[in-house]
């Protein structure tokens, strides 16, 4: 019975092609322009680390001038760092209280393999970092694996890159063993990871949200021991009057400059951690650090993403005018579901008499709704690939991954065009399963 | 088969009472052909509409086939007009989209018939009216007595206990007409029962019955010649 229905339908959208296609039109305008906000908040909203965000969280410090904040909150209240001084990094690396521990910073130098010409070098930004980045953070290898607990500790010039790097500088094939060169250092190949771009990149700040990840990673401790400083793109904050011209005297500074994140294989481990924070803390203000009241913060995935304002409030917004115009939208596609069906007052009629009920009238016209749901919602999505296409274009400092539907959102987008145009269908079938009956019809 | 006890029906519009039927008795049997003829306006369509159920009459009872239809719910009514009552329509009123074999299988789509006794139900139908062969076209393709012929086919197809015409030959010439007419005498003469409104009172001389509304009185008319 249902094909019937769907065969009445599609004969009856051909038999008025003109009121058809633009209700069709009407609707996937709105879809569209609905979906393609919804998809960049939710792909902006969505939960980067769905099986563990709350196991993996950012460790903030209030090691900070006790003159002054480092910043103020949109409530006005007093902000801490969120980023951790040298020394604190490397107590909390050596207190080891969490599974895993992940500090980094970045910094810039020429790459190139060590084959190549000296003059192929291309400048980079490099994660410098622990081994556990990869694990805790999602990234998966295609070769190799990520480096040795030594290479942490003795700060050994091993590196991972990425995928696109690794296509570029040696054609893809697996370079583990190979060796690239890092300004004036050699450094070998451990691994390559695939394509990886979590949506939010969560582990950096909002700004740096929806941008690429990073192309190759090094041991923190490498860079150290190879002394790479870069002062200008390494986003660190300072006070007081310690000396900062060197990557030496940044360390022994009290300056931010290293973002910390732990992971635990147990939820109940988190209370325990922030407890040794507080008690790091505490034992630091004895020889008069720590001075500030705000209390130090252990951010889960989720409550940083909420903190740092993941999805914008412009985004929210535009997501509620995109739907008052789908709404819009809707309402004029109501009323030419009211013509339509109104139009067909006499085939209704003539079924009724030859004893179709009310609501095999309100399935046939319901199966009707359906399939210009159906057809909006598949124009729509259509259209709206387009406008995310425009847009990844017109904002390339957002990684295409937050202008891309899912399957999910793809599915919900078809779903919501059906969905909405049964719902606005519902009045004017309403109104056509009332047609007055009577043996005198008038013409079909 | 059809046995109406005091009916009448009044349309209450904007405080305007119009009692479009005065309260009549009237009994049909199996296999009897009534026309029921009078002046327009006079109630015909009305006291079809209410034979048919497609009306609720507001006074007195309506059996059909011994059982009491006041007050039936509309899915209830529903399935005996589908059942019992085979309509034919003035202006043939075919499904234009649908070709003749679709516009005849319509109505038995709201029953549950497998696909192969909907099947051969439309085909012996289209063949009671001589147009098996154009099962494929489309109603356009036809002439007026050809698309009321569908029409017949399609009140047929269900096998119901009566037919109810209104004005079947009203936008035909007057040689398809005859074919109409001799049409349903012969359907009549299987055994199926016809309550037919006509305005030409040669055809209704032609039935078994004739019944006249006048302002809304029925009143029983002898036939002058039987056919
Ligand atoms: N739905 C209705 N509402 C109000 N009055 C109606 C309605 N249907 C018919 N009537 C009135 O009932 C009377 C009989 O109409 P009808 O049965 O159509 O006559 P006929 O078919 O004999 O021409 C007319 O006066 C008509 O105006
Ligand atoms: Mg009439």
């Amino acid at each position: 019975m249902g094909n019937y229905y769907f065969k009445l339908a599609w004969l009856s959208f051909k038999k008025t092609p003109l009121l058809s296609l633009l209700m069709v039109g009407t609707i996937s305008v709105g879809i569209a322009a609905a979906m393609i906000t919804i998809t960049v908040g939710y792909m902006m909203g969505k939960n980067p680390l769905p099986d563990k965000s709350e196991r993996v969280a950012m460790v903030h410090l209030n090691s900070w001038d006790p003159s002054q904040p480092i910043s103020y909150r949109k409530n006005g209240e007093p902000d801490i760092p969120n980023m951790l001084t040298y020394q604190d990094a490397m107590a909390l690396l050596a207190a080891d209280k969490a599974d895993k521990h992940v500090p980094f910073v970045s910094f810039n130098t020429s790459v190139r393999a060590e084959a190549d010409d000296v003059t192929s070098a291309q400048t980079h930004n490099i994660r410098s970092t622990s081994r556990h980045f990869f694990s805790v953070f999602g990234a998966p290898f295609i070769y190799g694996s990520t480096w040795s607990a030594e290479a942490d500790q003795q700060g050994q010039s091993v590196i991972v890159l990425s995928k696109r790097e690794n296509d570029r500088l040696f054609d893809g094939a697996n370079s583990v063993g190979e060796n690239i060169i890092l300004g004036t250092q050699l450094y070998r190949v451990v691994g390559v990871i695939d394509d990886w771009q979590p949506t939010p990149k969560f582990y950096v700040n909002a700004f740096d949200m929806y941008t690429p990840t990073l192309p190759y990673f090094v041991p923190l401790e490498s860079q150290i021991r190879n002394n790479f400083f870069s002062p200008t793109t390494m986003g660190w904050y300072c006070w007081g009057d310690d000396a900062s011209s060197t990557l030496q005297e940044v360390m022994s500074s009290e300056c931010v400059w290293i973002r910390f994140w732990v992971e635990f294989e147990s939820e109940q481990s988190k209370q325990a951690y922030f407890q040794f924070m507080e008690d790091y803390t505490e034992e630091q203000r004895k020889v008069g650090r720590f001075l500030r009241p705000e209390p130090n913060r252990l951010m889960t995935v989720t409550e940083f993403l909420e903190e740092e304002g993941a999805v914008s409030e412009e985004n929210k917004l535009g997501i509620v005018y995109a739907l008052a115009f789908l709404f819009a939208c809707l309402c004029n596609v109501m009323s030419l579901m009211m013509t339509k069906f109104h139009g067909k007052g006499g085939e209704v009629g003539l079924r009724r008499a030859v004893g179709a009920t009310k609501q095999h009238i309100a399935v046939q016209f319901g199966c009707e709704s359906i399939l210009v749901g159906f057809l909006g919602g598949v124009i729509g999505l259509a259209l709206a690939q387009l406008g995310l296409a425009a847009l990844t274009d017109m904002y390339p400092e957002y990684h295409a991954n937050v202008m891309t539907m899912n399957l999910t959102l793809m599915v919900s987008t078809v779903a919501l065009a059906i969905g909405t145009s049964l719902l606005f269908g519902l009045w004017p079938i309403y109104r056509a399963t009332r047609t007055q009956l009577s043996s005198q019809l008038k013409s079909l | 088969m059809l046995k109406m006890r005091g009916v009448a029906k009044s349309f209450i519009t904007d405080t305007v009472k119009t009692q479009a039927l005065h309260p009549f008795d009237l009994e049909i049997q199996q296999g009897e052909f009534v026309a029921v003829v009078g002046p327009s306006g006079s109630g015909k369509t009305t006291f079809l509409n209410i034979a048919g159920l497609l009306e609720e009459h507001t006074e007195g009872q309506y059996f059909l086939d011994e059982k009491e239809t006041t007050g039936l719910s509309d899915k209830f009514k529903s399935s005996l007009r589908n059942q019992k009552i085979g309509f034919i329509f003035q202006s043939f009123n075919l499904i234009p989209e649908l070709n003749l074999f679709d516009n005849v299988e319509m109505p038995l789509r709201y029953r549950d018939f497998s696909a192969k006794e909907r099947s051969e139900r439309v085909l012996n139908a289209l063949e009671q009216v001589g147009l098996a062969g154009r099962k494929s076209h489309y109603p356009q393709q036809l002439s007026g007595g050809q698309q009321q012929r569908v029409a017949i086919a399609r009140a047929l197809a269900g096998s119901p206990s009566f037919l109810l015409a209104d004005e079947p030959t009203g936008n035909l010439d007057s040689k398809m007409a005859e074919g109409i007419m001799s049409l349903l005498k012969d359907i009549n003469k299987q055994g199926t029962s016809i309550l037919m409104v006509t305005h030409d009172m040669d055809q209704a001389q032609q039935a078994s019955r004739i019944v006249e509304i006048r302002d809304g009185y029925l009143n029983e008319q002898k036939v002058a010649k039987t056919a």
